[in-house]
Parts: C-alpha cells; structure tokens; sequence
C-alpha cells in the first residue's frame, strides 16, 4: 500500500477511475438505442467518421499494454518497446495498402464479423472460419489477461485490494455495458476512451519537462555513478535499449506488419461510413498514437530519473507508470488512473465483443449451424461473461508482466489474421485449402509456442528459440510460409465476381 | 506496371523475403532482418497499389516509398552510433537525446508519421477517387440483380 499517499487523496483518484468507469457505462446504455439490429449488435454497423472510429481505434490498439506495460519495459531495458509504439507510420501503410479492400468487402455482403470477412474471400471455407476462430480465441485470452493485470496493478497500488476481487468488479461493469450495446456502444466508448488517454498523454509530458528538465538530465543520470547505483544500465538510452538486438528486431517488425491485421483495425475499418474517409481516420489515429508514444517514453523516462536520483524506488516494472505519478501529484494521480483504466477498458471491451462474435456466430457457422440473429445476441452475452472470467483466471496463472502477455496476444492475432485477410485480399491466388493449410500450422505452432513459454516458465525445459528470436515471429512465419506455398500447390478457387472488384479497387 | 502473373510472383517474392528475415533474425543477423522487412514492406506497397490489374508505381513512390528510405536511414544511423558509443557516454547529443535514439525519433517516429499522415491525405485521389468508389457500388449491385456491370470477356 502507498503509505505516503493521503487518504482522500485516495479515494480522489479512485472516484476520478470510476467516473470512466460510470461514463463508458453511461454511453453504452446510451448506445443501446443505436443497436437497431444483429448486425448492428456485432459490428456491421457503417455509420462511425473518421475522428470517432480513428479514436477508437489508437485506444483499442494501445490497450493497458501501452500505458502499463511500455512504461515498464522503458524503466527496465531502456528503449526497445519504444520502437513498438514508434511504429506509428505502419498504421497508416496498412490503411493503404488494405483498407479501401476490407471496406469495400463489407459493402458487398452481411458483414459483422472477421468470420464474415472470410466467409466472402473464401467461398463460406468452414475449416478457415474454424481455425481462425480457435486462434482468435487464443489471441483474445492473452490480451484480455493483459488488461486485467493492469487494472488489478492499479487498484493494488492504491489500496491493496485483492487483485481477483478488483478484477471481477471492474470487468463485471465491463461486461454489462458491452453486452448492452454490442459492437456499437463498443466503438463509442472507446472513442471517449482514447479521449482520456489523449488527454493524460498531454498532461503526462508537459509533467515530464517540468520534473526532469528534459532529455539530456535523464541521459545524464543514467549514465553517471547515479544510474549504476540504481542498477540501471546506461545502454537502455540507445536506439536498440539494453534487450539483445532481436528483441529490436521482433518490436519493429511486429507491430509494422501485425498492425494492418489486428481484429482492432480490420473492424474498425468496416464500420467507417465512407472509405475515402481512410486517410483522416489514419491521420486521428496515428496522431493520437503519438500522443501515447510521448506519454510512454515520459513516464519511462521519469521512472528512470527518479529512480537514478533516489527520488522513487521502484520494486516491479509494471508498477512504474504509478510510481511516477505518485511522485508527480495529485494532478498527473488524477489523469494517469483513469487513462489506465480507460486503456484496458477500451481494449477489453473490443476483444469481448470479439469472442462474443467467435462464439455466437463464427464458430457455429463452421460447424455449419445458423443460429437465429435474436438468439446470436443472447448467445454472444453469454459468451462475453465466460471469456471475461477466463481472462481473469488466465492472468491469474500467468502472472507475466502486463506488456509481456500484450505482445503474445499481438502474436498470435497477427499469425490468425494475416494470410486470410493480408495476403487473402493482395493476392487472387490465395487458395482456400492453402490458407486453411497455413491456418491449421499456426494453431499447431501457436500452441507448441505456448506450450514450451510454459515449460520454461515452471523450469521444466531451458529451451531457446533460435537467436533468441520471440516465438510469435516463427508463428507468424509459419502461417504465412505455409500459406503461399499450399496456396501454389493447389488449384485456384472461382472467386465470386463481387469479391475480383473489391479485390481490384 | 502490368499485373498478370506479377501478383504471384511478387507474392513468392514476399515469401522469401519472409524466410531470409526470419532466418537472419535466427541465424543472430537481426540487424540485416530489419533491411529485409523494409523490402518485403516494398513489395506489399506494390501489391497494394494495384487496380483492375495495373500496378500503380506513383502511388507507391509517395509516400511509402520515402518512408521506407527514412527508416533504412533511421536503422543505419541509430546503429552507427549506438556501436561508436558503445560502453560510453555520447559526446554530443540531440535534442537531449543519446544520438542514436535521435535516429529514431526523427526518422523511425516523427517525420514517418507526418509524412505518411499527411501524405495518404495528399494522394487520396489517386488512391481512391469518389468516381472509382461509386463505380464500384453500381457495379456491386448491379452484380447483385444478376448483372455484373462489365464485360467479362
């Protein structure tokens, strides 16, 4: 428990968390009255501007992962993560690149759902819908535990309450705001989300320069007998960070390819009203994203000059972001927790809307049921409780840091969505039985990848993956690999003449 | 740039580039990964630009093209200094900066993105204009009635 920190002062910034807290709730019950059919429910609704869906989405990506967890990983190996966050240019090359594509499918066809979207590149493929299910599933898990860290971190720092009882309360509101108003409420409040986010992110950096003086005192700090007597390594401060190399590799890499492919950005995309409307939609988004980006690298670089200044003393990465604010008052405290909040609030509620998705109409369509559209909303609700209780129990067992599990959940979406809805929409030749074939090989490498994290993690084998590259980046090679070379190897599909054109714009 | 057999191609290419970034990456040459994810970025820019079986090449020159170059300069000179100073303090820094994260401030993060922002923006035209997005909505649909819009032979 935070000792030093007053009592009302507290319950101050408590009452400013559940103020996002009562706020989203407050637009999702709003936005119920939106929600004017199933379709609408799940996402197929295209009715969202550019500022709402680009807000949206930059909260949706960054998640408790970039407020939590990036700022952690700043304090402890320097500036690798950096790069991740930094990569904001790729956002607007996968706008480029796909985005007129996957809006133009939704145009052609009931479009909800990524399910949707590869039913109509791929002829209705059961075995793709699947798969791409099972691994979506995966990917949720690990992102949502990644929020539910961060949300238990924060209240834990404040009042050291039980992290499982902080959990259940906070995703317990979660989940009735977004069973209320689906997708629709979702998208709503996560603009309102990226809102607080921005705005924390502004606070945060003009802080930043008012406590350190700048960049060169944190420079300096961690390179002088300060820095070393905080057991802080002054290579952090190079472009690469203190990590071995390939981690700078992988947090380039990752986010610059993954990005175009994350459930966040693909569905956010078909529920644009206008597609010519991209390029300002990527404009918000990555504008805001910078935001964030500064907002990280300030409260990385603020741990790391209070800590070399003994000004702070920071017992576990995750809780740096806290730290900070902590040392830097009530207003920096007022703005922080709620931006944490709103990070892992957006974030979750688009990946419960997803497995609700998966569960209600993705999954039984690849069993080939068809559930009545009324019943898949009630089906969805019901699914979006379980997968919330999941995720808590996942994080629970985990116990990994907050950015850690992020990344593993990028991962793991990026190998389920890339060949089906990257190469499936650049390349015509993209055959159903290829995909299916480089899907069934990422769901064997992602939970071979898993499996042997596990092991690791209890001691039970010391296995290195080549180069000390990161498991997901061979998951999403495989995918990919396995894909084009199925896809050369089998005989072309008939492609419906509506999807050539959407294909060909 | 005609498309034809070029999608595949391009997309085989795309492979490889995939297997030689991984396989640097594994082999230790991570460095020389982040040279081969620049051009296989290259090689989706052109996949990506292509319309009714053309490729356009304009498109991707601007403003893909000169991102990709900031980037391949952002890499080269963050690793030049990051090994110049290695162990050591920078004798100089920028903007407050060790010089090799100025790098990538500058030209991995700020101007990437303004570029990219601002240039999407610029050539949103070309990359879909009202004209060709409404030929495809009457298209689409007419294609729904049982009519696909255009001659197929």
């Amino acid at each position: 428990m935070n000792a030093e920190m007053g009592e009302w002062v507290k319950y101050l910034i408590l009452a400013s968390s559940l103020a996002v807290l009562v706020i989203s709730f407050g637009i999702g019950v709003w936005a119920q009255k939106k929600v004017t059919s199933p379709e609408a429910f799940f996402g197929g609704a295209k009715i969202f501007g550019p500022l709402t869906v680009g807000l949206a989405t930059m909260a949706a990506v960054g998640s408790a992962f970039a407020v939590v967890g990036v700022p952690g990983l700043v304090y402890s190996t320097g500036n690798t993560i950096l790069l991740f966050m930094f990569a904001a240019p790729g956002f607007v090359f996968g706008y480029l690149v796909i985005g007129k594509k996957v809006r133009a499918m939704a145009e052609i066809g009931t479009v909800a759902s990524l399910g949707d979207l590869a039913d109509l590149r791929f002829n209705g493929h059961r075995g793709i819908k699947l798969i791409l299910s099972l691994m979506l599933f995966i990917g949720c898990a690990m992102y949502l535990s990644a929020q539910v860290e961060a949300c238990a971190k924060l209240f834990e720092n404040l009042f050291e309450w039980n992290k499982l009882v902080i959990s259940v309360v906070i995703f317990a509101i979660l989940i009735a705001y977004t069973v209320l108003s689906g997708e629709i409420g979702g998208i709503l409040t996560q603009a309102f989300q990226g809102f607080v986010i921005v705005l924390a992110g502004l606070i945060f950096t003009v802080a930043f320069f008012t406590v350190t003086g700048g960049f060169e005192p944190v420079l300096a700090a961690i390179s002088d007998s300060r820095g070393g007597a905080a057991d802080l390594d002054p290579a952090a401060m190079t472009a690469w960070g203190s990590l071995p190399g390939v981690y700078a590799f992988a947090w380039v890499m990752l986010p610059t390819l993954g990005i175009m492919c994350q459930p966040q950005v693909l569905t956010r995309i078909m529920m644009l009203r206008n597609p010519r409307e991209l390029p300002k939609l990527s404009l918000y988004a990555v504008s805001t994203n910078v935001i964030t980006g500064m907002m990280v690298m300030a409260i990385g670089y603020c741990a790391i000059f209070l800590a070399a200044n003994g000004l702070v003393e920071i017992d576990h990465p995750d809780k740096a972001v806290f730290k900070v604010a902590d040392y830097l008052g009530l207003v920096a405290q007022l703005f922080v927790y709620p931006a944490v909040l709103a990070a892992a609030l957006s974030t979750s509620s688009l990946f419960l809307s997803l497995a609700g998705n998966i569960v209600s109409r993705d999954l039984p369509g690849s069993f080939g049921i068809t559930i009545d559209p009324v019943r898949q909303v009630t089906v969805s609700r019901i699914a979006m409780s379980v997968m919330g209780i999941a995720a808590i129990g996942f994080a629970s067992a985990s116990g990994d840091m907050v950015a850690i599990l992020g990344t593993y959940g990028f991962g793991t979406l990026a190998a389920a969505t890339f060949p089906i809805f990257i190469i499936g929409l650049l390349w015509k030749g993209a055959t159903s039985r290829g995909v299916m074939t480089g899907m069934l090989a990422a769901l064997l490498a992602t939970v071979s990848g898993v499996t042997v994290e596990l092991l690791n993690r209890f001691g039970h084998t010391d296995f290195a993956w080549p180069g000390g590259v990161p498991w997901y980046v061979f998951v999403m090679a495989t995918a990919i690999l396995v894909s084009i070379a199925a896809s050369l190897l089998t005989t072309r599909d008939l492609l419906d003449r509506r999807v050539e054109m959407a294909m060909d714009l | 740039m005609k498309n034809g057999r070029t999608d595949t191609l391009l997309i085989i290419v795309s492979g490889l580039l995939w297997l030689a970034m991984v396989g640097l990456a594994a082999a230790g040459h991570w460095f020389a990964g982040l040279f081969a994810l620049l051009a296989l970025l290259l090689v989706y820019g052109v996949l990506g630009s292509s319309h009714k079986g053309q490729f356009d090449l304009k498109l991707v020159a601007f403003p893909s093209l000169v991102w990709i170059v900031m980037w391949a300069a952002a890499f080269w000179v963050g690793n030049h200094y990051a090994e110049l100073y290695a162990g050591r303090e920078p004798d100089f820094t920028v903007f407050g900066f060790h010089p090799s994260f100025a790098a990538i401030v500058v030209l991995f993060w700020i101007v990437p993105t303004l570029l990219m922002g601002f240039g999407f923006e610029a050539v949103k035209d070309r990359w879909l204009s009202q004209e060709r997005w409404d030929e495809f909505l009457r298209r689409a649909h007419d294609t729904d009635d049982g009519n696909d819009g255009e001659d197929r032979s």
